[in-house]
């Protein structure tokens, strides 16, 4: 009970923060980024919440957070839109939606298909935001506890996740992620302060920009991505009607929304997964219990609500290893860490007993902000239908000139421009050769956090490593990296099995 | 073997061997104490020269990957001529916004990327309507960053002289 009014309590503590006309406005303005951003094909939340953090350069923290918690949430649910309407998922996390929603959407119930996602996100957004609650402040009081060897251990489970986020090979995903970690070594050494493959640059003392290298790996290289594969031709607006005509139908679908809220947030919590696995996941698990299964994929309103629910779960599961132990869940939290050392904040167990008016904004963002999907997604969506129309060919120009003045405003540096550009070239040639971008992030930030935890453990043990084989706290952690690098292929020979002897008894 | 893995793996070795040759200079002793400055990079770098070595395997058995994966491809020319466009103009940025700043660069640069990047042909009425959008966006993006978030941006040595 205590447990629970002390969650209650840390809610809202920052209440008052959001009776200020200024945060009620970024709060309102980052949905509607959010929503454009994620609506937007080509666009990706990623990019924009890189995009968007350098213009939160003048903010306090919290209210930088505020803006940028809000784009994060709902450019989850921007994505649907597109897949609705257009059968091009804005965001990746909305490629289940389209399944259902795009043919429902050719029968002329585009209205009725975003009425049930937009209510499916916002619940969906709300029961992940609870998890994330309850369960932060605990995992947080349980990671005070750890010391740097299991620190050093957590930011190599961390990385040890590339496996699941790596797509096809995981060999290229790990290419990936050492990419990151090597990058991450660029500047000054955490302990001794040795300058490290700087080539005699002073821009390159203090490391690689963060935020740059994200606009870089995410804006320029995604812009690059769109023009290579030849830009859209320009779509056609679509009427909308009936949206509200939805509500009475969602109260047959409770069942679907609270499974999927629990799919949603479990996978969310889990570091390197992320909107779409949950979304997939989500879909698949509904697909198999639901009575109508032949029928999914035909314009079914299960078939929207459950990864549409899931996905937005996920945000307030992706955000608990993010806040608490500063471990990104996917590759939009790590960019939210960028913007926490943007600010001068350390995401961590810390965190929350520094800055709770902090965390405390961030809950109340995102339980605020699945209202506003609710209010801009029944009321705006005609609005959104014409924001799709815009052209590429405008889009992609205006993006890599906010790309040039986002990472110019980091340090006011010429130099960090150079910085996303090469990081841009970069990662487009990596796309281009199948390696995949989001594990270099993780290496990125990830990085640091190792090589500091695993020297300082060095240190207090005199040059042992033994720490890390005696410690409880350690062996589990070795035990759960072992289970994260083996468990693909387990699993894989395992399905392989199952196949072969289903193949076999039919 | 994939050309382009092939590609991949060497970029890693020369990678990985410039990274031990950087880190020669740099302390390595006295792991109790904190002054291994080239302990991590070099790790790093062997175990990247180990995933290279993998890759290379991988791709000769053909067993590493979960699925078949296509090999580089060159975009259409249109799209690769874009895509150098951009290439070029980013890459000259910094050093021309350094001397004309913010407001000219990104006119300029946002002028050349619509002509470029739109695929109806070039009519008067066209170019004005570019030169308006690139006029619009640029002051768009700088009352936004200027005034709204505060940020000086670059007046360049030509103007604030």
């Amino acid at each position: 009970m205590e447990f629970i009014l002390s969650a209650v309590q840390l809610y809202f503590t920052s209440l008052p923060m959001f009776f200020n006309p200024m945060t009620i406005g970024l709060l309102l303005l980052g949905t509607v980024i959010g929503i454009t951003f994620g609506a937007l094909p080509g666009l990706t939340s990623t990019m924009s919440l890189a995009l968007f953090t350098p213009l939160t350069f003048g903010l306090e923290s919290s209210q930088a957070m505020v803006f940028l918690i809000a784009i994060y949430s709902c450019a989850v649910y921007g994505g649907s839109l597109s897949a609705i309407l257009i059968n091009i998922p804005g965001t990746p996390s909305a490629i289940m939606t389209g399944l259902d929603g795009y043919p429902m959407s050719q029968r002329g119930e585009a209205g009725r298909a975003i009425g049930l996602a937009t209510i499916a996100s916002a619940l969906g957004g709300l029961g992940g935001m609870l998890v994330l609650i309850l369960a932060a402040p605990a995992v947080a009081q349980l990671a005070l506890r750890l010391g740097s060897s299991e620190y050093a251990l957590l930011a190599s489970l961390g990385l040890a996740l590339i496996a699941y986020i790596s797509g096809k090979s995981i060999v290229k995903g790990v290419i990936a992620g050492f990419i990151g970690l090597l990058i991450a070594t660029i500047g000054m050494d955490p302990i001794g302060a040795y300058p490290r493959f700087t080539f005699g640059l002073v821009d390159l003392i203090g490391g690689v920009e963060l935020i740059p290298a994200l606009i870089g790996l995410f804006g320029i290289a995604e812009v690059l991505k769109q023009v290579d594969k030849g830009l859209l031709k320009e779509v056609g607006f679509q009427k909308i009607s009936g949206i509200l005509s939805c509500f009475s139908e969602v109260k047959k679908l409770w069942g679907v929304l609270i499974r999927s809220v629990a799919i949603g947030t479990f996978i969310g919590a889990v570091p390197g997964t992320g909107g779409s696995i949950a979304a997939m996941t989500s879909y698949a698990i509904q697909k198999r219990v639901s009575k109508k299964s032949k029928e999914f994929g035909t314009g079914l309103p299960e078939g929207i609500c459950a990864p549409e629910s899931a996905n937005n779960a996920s945000v307030g599961g992706a955000l608990i290893p993010m806040l608490t132990l500063g471990i990104p869940g996917d590759p939009m939290t790590a960019v939210l860490i960028g913007a926490l050392l943007f600010h001068g904040l350390v995401p961590g167990p810390l965190l929350f007993e520094a800055h709770p008016d902090f965390i405390s904004a961030i809950f109340l963002t995102l339980t605020l902000s699945c209202f506003l999907i609710l209010l801009v997604g029944l009321a705006g969506s005609k609005l959104m239908a014409r924001v799709l129309t815009i052209p590429q060919y405008i889009l992609m120009p205006t993006i890599l000139v906010l790309c040039m003045v986002g990472s110019y405003t980091i340090r006011q540096s010429l130099f960090d421009i150079g910085v996303a550009t090469v990081c841009g070239i970069l990662g487009y040639l990596l796309q281009k050769v199948e390696i995949p971008v989001a594990p270099i992030v993780l290496g990125l930030i990830l990085g640091p956090m190792l090589e500091d935890n695993f020297r300082r453990s060095l240190i207090l043990s005199g040059g042992s490593l033994m720490p890390f084989f005696t410690r409880p706290g350690c062996l589990i952690l070795i035990l759960l990296i072992i289970l994260v690098l083996f468990g693909p292929s387990i699993q894989s020979r395992l399905r392989r099995k199952t196949g072969f002897k289903l193949k076999s008894s039919g | 073997m994939r050309k382009a893995e092939v590609a991949v793996a060497i970029c890693i070795f020369a990678v990985s061997g410039l990274v031990f040759y950087a880190s020669r200079e740099y302390p390595l002793a006295d792991l109790g104490k904190g002054g291994a400055a080239a302990l991590f990079p070099c790790l790093l770098a062997g175990a990247f020269a180990v995933v290279a070595v993998l890759l290379l395997l991988g791709s000769i058995v053909g067993s590493y990957s979960r699925e078949k994966t296509s090999s580089f491809i060159l975009p259409e020319k249109r799209s690769l001529l874009s895509v150098v466009v951009i290439l070029l103009l980013l890459l000259a940025t910094p050093y021309i916004m350094g001397f004309l700043g913010f407001l000219l660069t990104a006119f300029f640069f946002l002028a050349v990327l619509l002509l470029r990047l739109r695929d109806k042909p070039l009519t008067i009425r066209s170019a004005l309507t570019t030169i308006l959008l690139s006029a619009g966006v640029t002051g768009v993006v700088y009352a936004v960053f200027w005034w709204g978030a505060k940020v000086p941006l670059p007046v360049g040595v030509l103007l604030g002289a």
